[in-house]
């Protein structure tokens, strides 16, 4: 569905993107993660045209975006807004109209996918009447108009409270089940976790992880501690046999050595904190994502 | 390029923009702001006073007060047939001007003069009054004061008061203007100088209600992304382009409305303003001139993030469409001065001194069409650059770019 290879972007003396290959294939979620500033926008923005990388190709179904194939493309940029002073139903044919939907057919369009999403009374509000999660779905509807085959999602779930990140979840597994190719990119690695068939971890320009999550899930093993405590989390910092750790205020997830026990290694916190839960499962994408990142930053495993 | 995109783009920036308050307002004011300052001074100014006017005369030579109140009554009527000036006399002494000064100030004169008795050598006489910009009074007082000396004189020179009469009658004067064809066209003196800054006034205030269209909605695609989603459906050039021909569409819907506004009021104008043969010309620097002027704006606009920084912007951008207005009376002295001859073809200033010039004294065709060439050229180049630097610019967040940044871009091909 959609190649990149070897993307490089330079912003002046900063290195945005430092060599991004990865393939898309059709019909799949494809998951951009990546911590801010990890080059996931700028990936998107070369990807759609909007801006030229300075060396590599994108290439959609083996060839060079052009005029035609843009119309088969959907894109929700990050932070992203409508005309607050326009009315809903003409917001929507304007979009139709951008990529190529005659008017009539794009207010049918638009009439059907309000309905859906039951915001058929509001069509003819002005945007700025409307809530915050109205205008979030009335941006999705912009979206759909002209039957996208590829959607470009960034962020998506960037700005949702709980109830429309699941809404915008549902909506996502949807476009799949009609075939559709979707790419979104995110730093909340619940929703990839959740959605994605690939992912791509991108930080400081560069690919750090790249495959099937289930893959990838695998590769880091089903044998990661997790284990919830009360008392002074600092002073597990010090506990010996460790492989990688990511520690959070009540909650840890560990990868001991071989040759450490988890009988063990329990024994050891046992004596630290008052240890709550203790489980053994495969990694949290969270976890993976802190230590990918920061085993990119030192060139070794690291204590979060 | 697609002008299918650029189409859609257009259609929305003009019916989006026609349903604004804004423009709604724009498309009424303007009409009446011109009427305000054109036709409405000059038939206030011509229009009768309602009511006698009481002149108060200080007459130190005892000559002049008898015949002032026949001399203005004689000439100036009210409409009803009442005389408009009623002359009364204050005794010439010490206390005479104490006295004079307390009925202006209690209305009973609206002012008075002093007629000192050397005036036949000095040439000079006193108008008091609170107010002393009240010129039409002012120029009659002084005719007719003017008018009682020289007939004085004459007659103590033995000549008959009926030739005097003949002698001191008025001169009219009547203004033609000759076409470049050759053509005779009788006009009001200054008719084409009105004309001439109605059209720049037209010109300036379309430029910049669209110029300020056009940065406002740029600057709201850019805070709310959709000039990200705008770029992945089309090129910048296609919203550039969009986006100028639907505010000219809203420009030529204005220009109908006034138009046809004028048009009602035909028979009233006419009467002020005399349109010159040489009028298409001015249609010619007016599409230029909004095309190069629009490409100026995209560049000034496109890298601005801020309503604040777009104000600023325009700001800086609409006081070059002014300054032609500075040099108007200098134009008006001497249109055809080799200093108004190289302002024109300047080409940040042709448009509006050509707009300005043609009802004037039409220039030289050679002028006309070096004016027009060098404004197709710099349009050309100036729309290239302003592609250019609104493909960047309005990716640009944050930081406004230097000059020197705006330039490189400009450069910047592909």
């Amino acid at each position: 569905m959609l190649q990149i290879a070897a993307l490089r972007k330079s912003y002046g003396s900063t290195r945005a993107l430092d060599g991004v290959s990865f393939e898309v294939k059709p019909g799949e979620i494809f998951g951009l993660l990546g911590p801010n500033g990890a080059g996931k926008t700028t990936t998107i923005r070369i990807s759609l045209g909007i801006i030229e990388p300075d060396s590599g190709t994108v290439l959609f179904n083996g060839k060079e975006l052009n005029a035609g194939m843009k119309d088969s493309l959907a894109y929700l940029p990050e932070e992203r807004g409508l005309y607050r002073k326009s009315r809903v139903i003409d917001v929507l044919i304007y979009f139709g109209g951008l990529r190529s939907v005659p008017p009539i057919e794009a207010k049918k369009r638009a009439m059907h996918w309000l309905e859906k999403f039951e915001l058929s009374g509001v069509a003819n509000h002005k945007v700025d009447e409307l809530s915050k999660g109205m205008q979030q779905k009335v941006q999705f509807i912009s979206c759909l108009l002209h039957e996208p085959d590829l959607l470009i999602l960034d962020e998506p779930f960037s700005g949702l409270d709980p109830v429309n990140q699941i809404v915008m979840k549902d909506m996502i597994r949807e476009m799949k089940t009609k075939g559709k190719t979707i790419i979104f990119s995110t730093h909340q690695m619940e929703q990839a976790e959740k959605l994605c068939d690939e992912i791509c971890l991108i930080d400081k320009g560069k690919v750090v992880l790249y495959g099937e999550l289930g893959t990838i899930k695998r590769k880091y093993g089903d044998d990661t501690i997790h284990m919830e405590f009360e008392g002074d989390s600092s002073s597990l910092k010090s506990l010996a046999g460790i492989a990688d750790m990511n520690l959070y205020e009540n909650y840890a997830e560990v990868r001991i050595r071989d040759g450490m026990s988890r009988h063990e290694f329990l024994k050891q916190v046992v004596s630290l904190v008052d240890v709550t839960k203790f489980s053994v499962e495969e990694a949290s994408l969270n976890s993976i994502f802190i230590s990918a990142v920061n085993a990119d930053k030192t060139g070794g495993g690291n204590v979060a | 390029m697609s002008l299918k995109k650029a189409l859609v783009v257009a259609r929305w920036e003009f019916v989006e923009k026609v349903r604004t308050k804004t423009f709604i307002i724009s498309l009424i004011l303007m009409p009446v702001f011109i009427i305000v300052v054109s036709v409405v001074p000059s038939l206030l100014i011509n229009k009768p006073s309602s009511t006698t006017i009481n002149v108060g005369i200080i007459d130190k030579t005892g000559e002049i007060a008898p015949i002032l109140d026949v001399n203005l009554l004689g000439k100036y009527k009210l409409p009803d047939g009442r005389p408009n000036y009623n002359v009364v006399v204050i005794p010439p002494g010490d206390s005479a001007r104490t006295e004079a000064n307390r009925m202006v100030l209690s209305n009973r004169l609206s002012s008075y003069i002093v007629v000192d008795t050397n005036i036949m050598s000095s040439r000079k006489f006193e108008y008091v009054s609170e107010n002393v910009s009240n010129f039409k009074d002012i120029s009659r007082l002084q005719s007719a004061v003017k008018d009682i000396l020289v007939t004085n004189e004459l007659q103590r020179n033995g000549i008959k008061p009926s030739i005097v009469k003949e002698v001191t009658r008025p001169v009219d004067l009547e203004t033609v203007r000759l076409s470049k064809e050759g053509k005779e066209e009788k006009t009001q003196a200054g008719s084409g100088f009105i004309l001439g800054y109605i059209f720049i006034i037209i010109l300036a205030f379309f430029v910049v209600t669209s110029g300020q269209l056009l940065v406002r909605s740029v600057v709201e695609e850019k805070s709310n992304r959709i000039v990200e989603v705008l770029l992945s459906s089309m090129t910048a050039d296609e919203i550039m382009t969009g986006k100028i021909l639907g505010l000219s569409l809203l420009g030529l819907t204005q220009l109908a409305v006034w138009g046809a506004i004028a048009i009602s009021f035909a028979g009233q104008l006419a009467a002020f303003i005399t349109v010159p043969g040489s009028i298409w010309w001015e249609g010619v620097f007016f599409v230029l001139g909004f095309l190069f002027y629009s490409s100026i704006f995209v560049m000034a606009g496109a890298p601005v993030t801020t309503e604040q920084e777009a104000q600023q912007a325009t700001t800086y951008v609409s006081m070059l469409l002014f300054l032609p207005i500075v040099l108007a009376t200098m134009v008006a002295q001497n249109p055809s001065a080799s200093y108004i001859k190289i302002l024109s073809l300047i080409p940040l200033l042709t448009p509006t001194m050509m707009a300005f010039r043609i009802p004037i004294q039409t220039p030289d065709l050679w002028e006309l069409i070096a004016g027009t060439l060098i404004l197709i050229g710099s349009t050309y180049f100036c729309m290239i650059a302003a592609g250019r630097i609104f493909k960047i610019g309005i990716l640009v967040y944050g930081k406004r770019p230097s000059l020197n940044d705006l330039v490189r871009w400009a450069m910047k091909k592909g």
